[in-house]
């Protein structure tokens, strides 16, 4: 496995990196009206992240992405409990959800509410978890065979 | 298409349930992975027959969508059973690198005899 | 009201802890500041009982809190004569501990912070069962002191003899303890309310035989059952008396609380507790009758054949528990005076207790035939062991003597009513268990202090004052009721409550020259010879026979459970996945065909007709998608080489993908090739580590077993097959997707249901989820971050 600090990689993984975000974006988005969502959304994002690493090396992707797989995951977590859980202290149900109806002139109908952040947890967590995995997983193997 | 299905599926357990039975290690795993394959397909097909009515996705002035309940429970499944692939992996991968075999009789006889 | 009590019961449960938090500053000056802790208790308690006590009647008290409603589980707590009376005992004897412990712990323990606590968290958990009311919350307390004792048993947890001790007293009355739940339980589903109080009001005057019909009273006679063994267990009654001895293990504050005012004395407690629910039915005195009257006669003798101080004392402690259970046997005569009894009991076993200490500390032995001439150096506790041991003896002008009049003439009138025959047992072990008790008490009494001096070697150090004031207290109180038992008995009867003789007959010491007095006093004379004959002998029988110690018997059933585990687990060979597998699934397999083939040929097979076949239709992309899935899948068996079969799975995955799309689940689709290029991602990893495998041919297969695989394994598929065909025929049930359909514009503002399924209506499962998503992560890098260790190399 290549694992060399190019800087033309780089940035061209930053770049690569920047339309899958986006495109997991747009997918998480539609997902509450088309199929999409935060599981798919989350693993069309990971995947990506594994090829690159893969061929980069994790250390590479690792710097690009900045936050550490796990803590995203952990992070994700925390807001779909959050999310779950605020409404109690408030003495709604557990896992009552709010929405909001705006209109944007652009965009159109805008329906966001709690369900969104719900379903983001669920990305970040999935996100999290599967480039985490097979990060370490990565690295691991690597290493043994350097050693 | 449902009895069509019921045996592709039967034919898949089959197959899931040889493998797992045998006794090394990463026909298991191949095992596990198309068991869970199988699985999803069996609870899909509790949304009976899909001819003739359309995916789960609500539009005006259409009536006869499958049952979308299935599909929830089958996407967290999927997603349960990466994680589930994603640890027999690793354990696999720890089992060879300790012992350097994936036959289970052999591991199995080395720990005995290492106590 | 119920603050007040809370407090009380709470208080040391919430200061003990905090009692460690500051042990290191405090020292040995912890025992002053924790003396405030029973203080507390004790005037809550008074405090709680001054409410309901009015014109010399107790009016019982509920008082109750919410806890798990729709259980119908309260904090619910009962104040009465009996709460009233334990309660009392517990927390004052709590605080004679404590000032005790102040003295003992001085020199020989050093983290007394710990000590404290326990202690206290033991005296919180005591109360809360005595006050109980609900049978949980009394079965959560109860349960409570048994993990409590546990700690404060095994508290010189270096000695191994303590570990032994706190273990057998754990498993003992854990064991026992989850029988009480299961009576306790019973008895709940039976009443239908756990409220003790409820139950007693549902019961009234009526005999339980007239309440519940007679396909009823099996399941209460069980619940008695379970009821009783817990108690049994906790009061180390017959057969379960081997643990009190080995508890003695603990340090002796530890052992004057437990063993005589406490924990042994809740079996005694329970039984006065479910008194008037059991009365009337048949077994409950008979049982108690027995199983008291058994053990105070082993008590007794064993006691007489022991040489250990505290082990001596253990045993009396074992005799007087069964004495007390007895009493309760023969309640159909009345039931009256058995506070007293209680009271006497914890008066002089509790000083006795607390003398054994002082005893042990300034000696450091407790072996009494090493003892001798101690009442030079320590006069106070020579006179508190004198008036102790006479009670315990039950000599004229002791509060013993008195119970034991009591006790003979309720025994007498038993043999007279029921005509004697075998109830002559029940006077004839009571004689021999008093006579022993006399022989014993004298033995203690002469041999450790007003003979000579055995054993020169002993260093002896004179015990402070303070230190043998606790115990010379108690035995002040065994002297007043003995020498005042009709101002003592009054006074006790005024705690009197529903359950208890309304005019009980009167105490005194001296009643006229009568059957029971006569009965008395040849105990006595009979007491004193055997004295006499053990002394001319110098004990040399003493030692109890090994084959008699329960606890032998008690230690190789612990170790037999372990072997039968471990011969199960090599019979089942648990450690080769493939046969038991192999059992499990065929076992499956078999029983399903077994029992469902009729069945199944039933509902299955009217499928094959025409309408079905004709509403059943079937593109011919349909056809394709699933030959080529059936064909892959069987590819992985068939190709030879783990990468091809490999490929062949991989091929499986995306072609399950795209039965997903003809299923009209576009989520599904998505999300299935996805996590099949991560699984491949994954599995290529792998791959890479092991080259040399992946192209190597499986070796040749032993041929039958593949075909005894094949058989189960089609076995396996053509259930599921015929599963399949029974869940989807058309039913009566109502399909819940329609609801998910008809809301999901409406409720989640979502046009795609599976994913308002996922987030909105059904999202505590997906909360579920993805927590076991994060912690299969976790585990995965814990395996990844383990260093590289043989097999089996972790172990040991």
């Amino acid at each position: 496995m290549i694992n060399t600090k190019s800087h033309i990689l780089e940035s061209v993984s930053r770049l690569i990196f920047l339309f899958i975000i986006i495109f997991s974006i747009y997918l998480f988005l539609k997902g509450h009206n088309e199929p999409g969502g935060g599981f798919i959304a989350g693993i069309a994002a990971s995947i990506p992240l594994i090829l690159l690493a893969m061929s980069l090396g994790v250390p590479t992707v690792q710097r690009v992405l900045k936050i550490d797989s796990l803590s995203l995951a952990a992070t994700g977590l925390i807001l779909a409990y959050g999310t779950s859980f605020i409404p109690t202290l408030l003495g709604y149900p557990f896992l009552f959800q709010k929405m909001i109806h705006t209109h944007i002139p652009i965009l159109g109908e805008l329906h966001i509410g709690t369900p969104v952040l719900f379903d983001l947890g669920v990305f970040m967590v999935v996100v999290g978890v599967s480039t985490k995995i097979i990060f370490s997983f990565l690295e691991t193997v690597n290493s043994k065979e350097k050693g | 298409m449902l009895l069509f299905s019921s045996i592709i599926i039967g034919i898949m357990f089959t197959v899931a349930i040889y493998l797992i039975l045998e006794n090394r290690l990463l026909p298991v795993l191949f095992g596990f992975g198309l068991l869970t394959h199988a699985a999803n397909l069996a609870i899909l097909t509790m949304s009976k027959n899909p001819i003739g009515k359309v995916a789960p996705i609500i539009k005006s002035g259409v009536t006869n969508y499958v049952d979308p309940l299935p599909q929830a429970l089958i996407l967290t499944a999927i997603v349960i059973g990466f994680g589930v692939t994603a640890f027999l992996v690793v354990l696999i991968y720890r089992l060879y690198t300790a012992s350097g075999t994936t036959r289970i009789v052999t591991l199995f006889n080395e720990e005995i005899s290492t106590k | 009201m119920i603050t007040t009590l809370l407090i009380g019961i709470l208080a040391p449960l919430v200061l003990g802890p905090a009692l460690l938090l500051i042990s290191p500053k405090l020292k040995s000056n912890l025992g002053w500041l924790a003396l405030f802790i029973p203080l507390i208790s004790i005037l809550a308690i008074v405090k709680v009982g001054l409410s309901v006590y009015s014109n010399h009647v107790i009016n019982a008290m509920t008082l109750s809190m919410d806890w798990v409603p729709s259980l119908g589980i309260n904090f619910s707590f009962l104040v009465d004569g009996v709460s009233l009376f334990f309660g009392l005992v517990v927390s004052i004897m709590g605080l004679l501990v404590v000032l005790y412990s102040k003295y003992y712990l001085h020199e020989t323990v050093q983290d007394n912070g710990r000590f404290y606590c326990y202690l206290m968290l033991f005296m919180s958990a005591m109360l809360g069962t005595v006050f109980a009311n609900n049978l949980i919350v009394l079965l959560v307390f109860w349960e409570f002191t048994g993990i409590t004792s546990f700690l404060l048993i095994g508290f010189s947890h270096e000695k191994k003899d303590s570990r032994r001790g706190a273990l057998m007293a754990f498993i003992t009355t854990g064991f026992t303890g989850l029988l009480l739940l299961a009576g306790l339980i019973l008895l709940t589903i039976l009443f239908e309310t756990s409220d003790f109080s409820k139950i007693v009001s549902l019961i009234g005057n009526n005999s339980l035989a007239t309440i519940f019909s007679a396909s009823q009273l099996p399941y209460l006679k069980a619940a008695m059952a379970l009821i009783l063994i817990g108690a049994f267990g906790k009061s180390a009654q017959f057969p379960f008396q081997y643990w009190l001895p080995n508890a003695m293990a603990a340090p002796t504050p530890v052992s004057a609380y437990l063993h005589s005012a406490a924990m042994v004395k809740l079996g005694i407690f329970l039984t006065v507790r479910m008194y008037p629910v059991f009365k009337t039915l048949s077994g409950w005195n008979e049982t108690l009758l027995w199983v008291g009257f058994i053990t105070m006669t082993i008590g007794g003798i064993f006691s007489f054949l022991s040489n250990d101080l505290k082990g001596i004392l253990a045993y009396t402690t074992v005799s007087q528990l069964g004495f007390l259970i007895g009493f309760y046997g023969l309640g159909t005569l009345g039931l009256e005076h058995d506070f007293f009894q209680i009271l006497n009991h914890v008066f002089y076993k509790g000083s006795l207790f607390m003398v054994a200490g002082i005893i042990i500390h300034s000696i450091g032995t407790k072996d009494i035939r090493k003892i001798g001439g101690l009442a030079s150096v320590m006069p106070l506790t020579a006179i508190t062991a004198t008036i102790a041991g006479l009670s315990m003896a039950g000599i004229p002008g002791t509060m013993g003597f008195v119970s034991k009049e009591i006790m003979v003439s309720k025994v007498l009138e038993l043999v007279t009513v029921n005509g004697g025959g075998i109830y002559w047992l029940f006077p004839a072990c009571l004689f021999i268990s008093a006579m022993c008790l006399i022989a014993t008490s004298l033995r203690f009494i002469y041999h450790c202090f007003y003979r000579k001096i055995q054993d020169s070697t002993l260093s002896i150090h004179k015990p402070k004052l303070m230190f043998q004031l606790p115990p010379f207290m108690l035995s002040l109180g065994a002297l007043f009721l003995g020498l005042f038992p009709e101002t003592g008995g009054h006074l006790l009867n005024q705690l009197n409550s529903g359950i208890h003789h309304v005019s009980p007959s009167h105490l005194a010491i001296f009643h006229g020259i009568n059957e029971p007095l006569l009965f008395g006093l040849s105990i006595i004379t009979t007491g004193f010879i055997l004295f006499a004959v053990a002394q001319a002998v110098n004990w040399r029988f003493t030692g109890i026979p090994k084959s008699l110690l329960f606890e032998t018997h008690f230690l190789s059933l612990i170790s037999g459970i372990k072997l039968l585990g471990k011969e199960i687990g090599e019979k089942l060979h648990v450690d080769k996945q493939q046969n038991y597998l192999t059992i499990i699934i065929s076992f499956f397999v078999i029983a399903f065909w077994y029992l469902g083939f009729n069945t199944i040929l039933s509902t299955v097979l009217p499928i094959f007709n025409l309408d079905y076949l004709e509403q059943d239709t079937l593109h011919f992309i349909h056809l394709i998608a699933g030959s080529l899935l059936a064909i892959s899948s069987i590819c992985i068996i068939a190709a030879r080489r783990t990468i091809s079969k490999f490929i062949s799975l991989s091929v499986t995955g995306f072609l399950v993908g795209f039965y997903f799309m003809l299923y009209k689940a576009p989520d599904l689709a998505l999300t299935q090739m996805l996590i099949e290029a991560a699984a491949l991602a994954l599995v290529l990893i792998l791959f890479s580590k092991m080259p040399k495998t992946l192209n190597k041919p499986i070796e040749s297969v032993d041929y039958l077993s593949s075909g005894f695989k094949l058989i189960i394994s089609i076995g396996f598929g053509a259930m599921m097959t015929s599963l399949i065909l029974v869940s989807t025929l058309p039913s009566s049930f109502k399909h819940m997707g329609k609801y998910f359909i008809d809301n999901t514009l409406s409720l989640a503002k979502g046009s795609n249901a599976v994913n308002t399924i996922l987030v909105d209506f059904r999202g505590f499962d997906t909360m579920g989820e993805i927590t076991v998503l994060v912690v299969a992560t976790l585990g995965i890098l814990g395996m990844l971050a383990t260093k590289n260790k043989k097999i089996g190399a972790s172990d040991d």
